[in-house]
């Protein structure tokens, strides 16, 4: 116990002199389990944030006044999903499933950008 | 609001800036949205809804009206106008595509055995 203690502290400079040099980190790269989930917190939020804001968007879509614009904006709506599935393959790579982060969002775990809360209509 | 929380009410901030995942402080990027946006509304000739607002020539950054922080906390924790209706839409769209799911699932199932019968 005291060894893998030990271990992770000695990774845990390493890992702090990297992040001062500004190198970059990889997921299968060692990092300290509290920068794993603070990532995850911040990626599958942003991912939360793009699809619940398709709502807001969507409901314009009835009202664009032409069919071109109506398309225009049903390709931006879809650019949204597409953006939210990129986060969550992202957040998936640090270890934790779409499904575990789709349940976190729907028991009301996991945030998501407020502003999406209020009205566009 | 967009921004999060006051940075000293802020309860990731500090250790998301000291592993330099976050670079800018919620405060820091508000600011930087308002000046921009502020100038860009003008330049339409919107007004901006807020009787507070006005430009500090000595920091050359517009200077808003007390943030209802009262309200941000309300609405984060479900009590804004459309949580409700948001978080059900995501509920039955859920719901609605398990078919999908489940038939996502099925085909790689049947393409494995395949593959496996094949080999």
């Amino acid at each position: 116990m005291n060894e893998i203690n030990t271990n992770d502290s000695a990774r845990e400079i390493t890992f702090n002199d990297r992040i001062a040099n500004g190198d970059t980190v990889e997921p299968n790269d060692w990092m300290p389990e509290k920068y794993r989930r603070q990532l995850i917190r911040l990626i599958s939020q942003h991912a939360h944030s793009e699809i619940i804001g398709m709502l807001p968007e969507g409901n314009w879509i009835t009202r664009a006044p032409s069919l071109r614009r109506k398309v225009a904006l049903l390709a931006k709506v879809q650019d949204e999903a597409g953006h939210g599935h990129y986060l969550y393959s992202a957040a998936e790579t640090l270890g934790i499933s779409r499904e575990e982060m789709y349940d976190q969002l729907l028991q009301g775990k996991a945030k998501y950008s407020s502003i999406f809360n209020y009205p566009t209509h | 609001m967009m921004f999060g929380p006051h940075d000293t009410d802020s309860p990731n901030s500090a250790e998301m800036m000291h592993w330099k995942i976050k670079l800018k402080s919620n405060d820091e990027l508000r600011r930087r949205f308002i000046d921009m946006t502020v100038e860009q509304a003008h330049s339409w000739g919107l007004t901006i809804p807020d009787s507070q607002l006005k430009f500090n020539e000595k920091t050359r950054s517009w200077e808003t009206g007390e943030i209802d922080w009262d309200e941000f906390k309300r609405v984060i924790n479900g009590g804004g106008p459309c949580n409700h209706e948001r978080m059900e839409a995501r509920r039955n769209a859920h719901e609605n595509g398990q078919w999908v799911r489940d038939a996502v699932r099925t085909f790689e199932e049947k393409q494995r055995i395949k593959k496996t019968a094949a080999a």
